[in-house]
């Protein structure tokens, strides 16, 4: 007869787990909590309190407060960071109750990329534990259907400047204008219906660029599948060319149209899940660029008649001028499996309410900090009408600096809507018929 | 008024209808909501809700080196172009796109020697036998006699009765006899100024002295050169250029089809039930089919102007917009595709041949248009030809058998272009085509199914008599069936295009037909591979993008056998064979590849391009380097350098003079071959040498500065 030591039993139950994630058994209680995390109250730090100036003269002490890399740029003299307001934007009941059905029912095949069962919301909508090896890249199946895209956004103009990281020289500036992003299956905030296609793909985006003169009328259209283990499926039109061209596996990973971002890093990960190895570090409170867009600094470049984005500040310029409040976070840390992928290693930081990945460090594959990516998330109540009437945090400022090449590039948001987009907007016909 | 003065003054007119026009035309519409997406449910961003107006400068400045006869070209092209594009929306849905576009090319005035009105000059057409050297007319020399003075020709020395010729067989020139009817030869309004020699820019077969014989298997094909308003001698409409002034060639988009207009066009989207939708765009417009770079095989509903730098601009640049209506019918995802349109496409404007340029300009591609003037200036004014007869027809120093070559003036009306058919508008004339476009339901496969009817846009000549060599210039009905795919290959990492198409009734010049043109069913396709590659050497930060296209072309119904080079009763003029029947090859296959990498968040663009026609042996490479100093202003500095890498043999081939009666009023007398077999480098080879080998010397370094105001 077998005598199963007492310790072998949660190794077998890894491995299984490591093959297929089967439904978890979270109460809704549980649940609730977790798309609550402040529901008893912010988070505190000793001398974390609003309007508080961190720069390189007082920033050891925020040292367990600040992501590493974050640390090294204060630290550097690189930037400061103004603490503001805490605020919360919970998730909608219907997105919280799409997470409660999917969570019942889920399978993921973990490694594997392939998921199952899912009918809206969060798929693992509680708690990682640090005992669980699935805990990280359930995280990134979370990361993957967040409020992040609350099923329809609408930009414009949405900008994006390639600076020098040093002198905050603006040597490109590249305008998405209009840009959309959209979920397909088991959208919950708007018309809780399917979209077509949504059996294949879950998300959809169109960023059609309408300057600068070299890359005018040039229309990145994303499809991202459902089986994160297969290669999304991309086309670019080439307004020069008046074609549509079919984007390749690694394009992807390459700067997209010259910024310091690749298509992979769009909303910290925008990839396939299939493709890393994910391991979760744990859960921190430190700060992250979580503000009312009208407590930040605004410029006057790219306004219209109902908008001024954030300014940009510190070395380089590179710096979103938003304060930046103490959150919740989950620290994940992502590994490629490919040999020839660009980076060695991603630390990516889930906002424990909204799921944005709002920070990613980025290394190279020697190992060394590469990039670093941030986008901070506005508070509804400083957004356009369209987009306060949602309830949701919403894209506000972003950059991802290189510290290796000393170049960042800012991103200027306009979110104008979280309104249905048509569906036509994301085929092949309509982006060649934009001209 | 000089004629300097009213030169520039008519300029300055263009340039102020280039300026103004557009400015009115945005000026005086209306205000209105943006509607370009067609989606009335998104509301607009703000800076896309009225107008928008850009401005661009160009400046594309190109010099060569030197050219087949040694002479170094220079100045190439001084380019200057300035667009204007506007985008508003007119209400109701309906949103309006205008793009104007106005050129001065500074050449014709800087280099005016090599392409404007002191181009050309005086010329000794080639006579290998010395006739008229022997016969003591002026000016000749032991190898050549000037142009309108050859020995043989109408009123100068031996009164030929070209009507008689039978080249090969059947009797000798006669002193008797008179050219048949009353044409004429006149130096006056035929002088020998503003000539050059058919195919010395790229070729040395004038001289009659390749493929190792004395001559007769060389035509050597006189070409006036300057603009028209200054030498009108072989000036037709070939269809959008041959006649061609010297303010029409500097400030080429202001002519009578309102080319300055490049695009003007209106377009709204209904949205019909279950998601379906129908958009119409009307206007001057290109539209664009087709998935390949560098080549042409769906991509034809556009003729093209090679004009303005042959093939080495965008074809977003040199695609010439037509007056059309399409109708896009967007029918959704069904239980097999993703997304499927259909598209029908009627191109309603008066037919547009590809401009294949000027003779006596930087861009005549395969100098056709040299081909063509020559050929029309033969049988507007006449002309001597160099080589045109073998001496032996007179006897000679070597006996009846003396291939040497013999030049001929020819008088007026009975050699060349006589018209020039250009399709009038008519219902039947005009241009319609289909496309069905389906996406696979997993996004991995989008295809198309192409359908097209119209008029060829390159032209063919067909035989005004049997055997002549006396044309009409055609512009055939043609079919195009087609369709192209594209797909990736996840673990090669590269991308896939397909594209195909089979073309029905081209016509291609046939020197085994009395006709001179056989129809054909031609199939075109391209393969085409694209592959994001990293390449740290290169850039390790990024991957280097690798693209490489193989292209196919068969002739369906190919005709063509090799023959030795003939001579005068039946006497081998030695040297290749060269080969009679269809022009062209059977199976002819290009090879492009791209290299293209990128540095400085994209500002820094190196790019090297080569492309090989395999069949003539053929190749160019093009080194480029672009850089966006500023969003504003860009720089691309760059070099095409060309070479062969075989002798231009392979490109000979018969050019009809071997018809017996060739130039006969009554045409070819039954019973004699059509063909024989006496040919050379001119005047058919430069379509098997093809658009690089005809281009072999003439390589360039070139400068782009592009600003947007």
């Amino acid at each position: 007869m077998f005598r199963i030591k007492k310790h072998t039993v949660p190794l077998i139950a890894s491995l299984v787990m490591g093959v297929v994630g089967t439904a978890f058994a979270a109460t809704d209680a549980e649940i609730d909590a977790f798309f609550h995390p402040y529901a008893k109250g912010f988070p505190s730090a000793p001398g974390v309190k609003e309007g508080v100036v961190i720069d390189k003269g007082n920033v050891d002490q925020f040292k367990d407060v600040l992501s590493p890399r974050v640390y090294d740029q204060v630290k550097a003299g690189n930037t400061s960071i103004t603490v503001g307001k805490q605020l919360t934007a919970a998730a909608p009941a219907a997105f919280v109750a799409a997470s409660k059905k999917t969570a019942a029912k889920v399978k993921v095949q973990f490694g594997k990329g392939k998921i199952e069962g899912y009918e809206g919301g969060m798929p693992f909508p509680y708690e990682p534990s640090a005992s669980d090896p699935n805990a990280g890249e359930k995280l990134a199946w979370n990361n993957r259907y967040s409020l992040e895209i609350p099923d329809d956004i609408t930009m414009g103009p949405f900008v994006w400047e390639y600076r020098d990281g040093n002198t905050g020289k603006i040597n490109r500036t590249v305008d998405f204008d209009p840009s959309y992003v959209s979920n397909t299956g088991h959208r919950t905030l708007n018309k809780p219906e399917n979209l077509p296609g949504s059996d294949e793909f879950f998300n959809l985006l169109m960023l059609a660029v309408k300057s600068p003169q070299d890359l005018k009328d040039t229309v990145l259209l994303f499809k991202r599948r459902v089986d994160s283990s297969r290669d999304d499926d991309g086309q670019l039109y080439l307004g020069f060319q008046r074609r549509a061209r079919r984007l390749s596996t690694s394009a992807t990973t390459d700067p997209f149209l010259g910024s310091n971002a690749m298509i992979e890093e769009f909303r910290g990960f925008n990839g396939k899940v299939s493709d890393f190895n994910w391991k979760f570090i744990g859960t921190r409170n430190i700060l992250a660029p979580y503000y009312s867009h009208k407590d930040a600094k605004l410029r006057d470049d790219y306004k219209t008649a109902d908008w001024r984005a954030p300014a940009f500040v510190g070395k380089g310029q590179c710096w979103a001028a938003v304060p930046w409040s103490l959150r919740k976070v989950y620290v994940v840390e992502m590994t490629p499996k490919r040999a020839d992928h660009p980076i060695s290693k991603r630390t990516l930081y889930f906002d424990a309410e909204s799921f944005h990945g709002m920070l990613s460090e980025v290394y190279d594959r020697k190992g060394e900090f590469w990039k670093l990516w941030i986008v901070g998330a506005g508070h509804p109540s400083g957004q356009l009408p369209a987009v306060a009437k949602k309830g949701i945090w919403t894209w506000d400022s972003g950059s991802m600096i290189d510290v290796q090449a000393v170049q960042c590039t800012t991103l200027n948001f306009r979110v104008s809507s979280l309104d249905p987009i048509p569906p036509n907007v994301y085929t092949l016909e309509y982006i060649r018929s934009r001209q | 008024m000089t004629q300097k003065r009213l030169e520039k003054s008519a300029l300055v007119t263009r340039w102020l209808r280039a300026s103004l026009v557009p400015l009115l035309l945005t000026g005086f519409a209306s205000p209105m909501l943006h509607a370009e997406d067609g989606l009335p449910s998104i509301s607009p961003s703000v800076s896309q809700s009225s107008g928008e107006t850009k401005i661009y400068y160009e400046n594309d400045t190109r010099m060569r080196g030197k050219d087949a006869t040694g002479n170094r070209v220079g100045l190439s092209k001084f380019r200057n172009t300035l667009k204007v594009e506007h985008k508003r929306d007119l209400g109701d849905g309906w949103a309006f796109k205008g793009i104007f576009r106005g050129t001065y090319d500074g050449v014709y005035d800087i280099n005016d020697e090599e392409y404007g009105k002191n181009a050309g000059g005086p010329i000794n057409v080639s006579e290998r036998s010395g006739l008229s050297f022997g016969m003591g007319v002026p000016g000749a020399t032991p190898t050549s006699v000037p142009y309108g003075s050859s020995f043989v020709g109408p009123g100068i020395g031996l009164v030929a009765n070209i009507d008689q010729i039978a080249f090969l067989s059947g009797g000798a020139l006669t002193t008797t006899g008179t050219f048949s009817g009353q044409q004429n030869f006149n130096l006056a309004s035929n002088p020998n100024q503003g000539l050059q020699h058919l195919g010395q820019r790229w070729n040395t077969g004038y001289s009659g002295t390749d493929f190792g014989n004395p001559g007769f298997g060389n035509l050597d094909l006189p070409v006036p050169v300057r603009p028209c308003d200054v030498d009108r001698r072989g000036c037709a409409d070939f269809g959008g250029y041959g006649d061609l002034t010297s303010n029409a060639l500097k400030a080429p988009e202001f002519n009578g089809r309102l080319d300055f207009i490049r695009e003007f066009y209106a377009q709204k989207t209904w949205d019909l039930a279950d998601g379906k939708q129908f958009n119409i765009k009307v206007g001057k417009q290109q539209v664009v089919w087709g998935r390949s770079d560098l080549f042409r095989v769906l991509d034809v509903i556009n003729p093209l102007d090679y004009s303005r730098n042959s093939i080495y601009d965008e074809f977003e640049d040199t695609r010439i917009p037509m007056w059309i209506l399409q109708g896009n019918y967007r029918m959704g995802a069904s239980d097999s595709l993703s997304e499927r349109n259909v598209q029908v496409v009627w191109n309603f404007d008066q037919f547009r041949a590809n401009n294949l340029g000027q003779c006596g300009t930087p861009n005549a591609v395969l100098e056709a248009g040299c081909f063509f003037r020559a050929a029309k200036s033969a049988w507007d004014y006449g002309a001597t030809i160099g080589n045109l007869a073998p001496a032996g027809l007179l006897g000679g120093p070597s006996g009846p058998y003396n291939p040497a070559g013999m030049a001929v003036t020819v008088p007026t009306h009975q050699a060349g272009i006589r018209n020039v058919e250009l399709p009038n508008w008519s219902l039947k004339n005009t241009q319609i085509g289909s496309r069905f476009e389906g996406v696979s339901k997993d996004g991995t496969i989008a295809f198309s199914v192409n359908g097209l009817i119209g008029r060829s846009q390159m032209p063919s000549l067909r035989a005004i008599r049997p055997s002549a060599l006396a044309f009409d210039m055609y512009f055939p009905r043609i079919s195009v069936l087609g369709g192209s795919m594209d797909f990736n290959v996840e673990a090669l990492n590269t991308t896939v295009r397909l594209e195909g198409a089979m073309t029905h009734g081209e016509e291609l010049t046939d020197t085994s037909q009395s006709s001179a043109t056989s129809r054909h069913r031609i199939w075109r396709s391209v393969i085409g591979l694209d592959r994001p590659t990293q390449i740290d050497w290169i850039n390790p930060e990024r991957t280097t993008l690798i693209s490489a296209q193989f292209f196919w072309q068969h002739i369906v119904g190919f005709n063509e056998t090799s023959v030795p080079n003939i001579g005068a009763f039946g006497y081998p003029l030695g040297g290749s064979n060269v080969k009679t029947g269809t022009v062209g090859w059977k199976d002819n296959h290009l090879f492009t590849l791209v290299v293209s990498a990128q540095y400085m968040q994209d500002r820094l663009n190196p790019q090297l391009v080569f492309a090989r026609d395999i069949e003539a042996r053929a190749n160019i490479i093009q080194p480029t380097a672009t850089f966006l100093y500023t969003d504003k202003l860009k720089f691309k500095v760059g070099a095409n350098y060309k070479w062969q890498t075989g002798n231009m043999d392979r490109y000979a081939f018969t050019d009809g003079r071997g018809l017996t009666g060739t130039l006969s009023a009554s045409g070819q007398p039954p019973g004699f071959p059509v063909d024989t077999g006496v040919g050379g480098l001119e005047a058919l080879g430069r379509f098997k040498a093809g658009i690089i080998g005809s281009a072999v010397k003439e390589d360039e370094i070139f400068f782009n500065m592009q600003y947007q105001f």
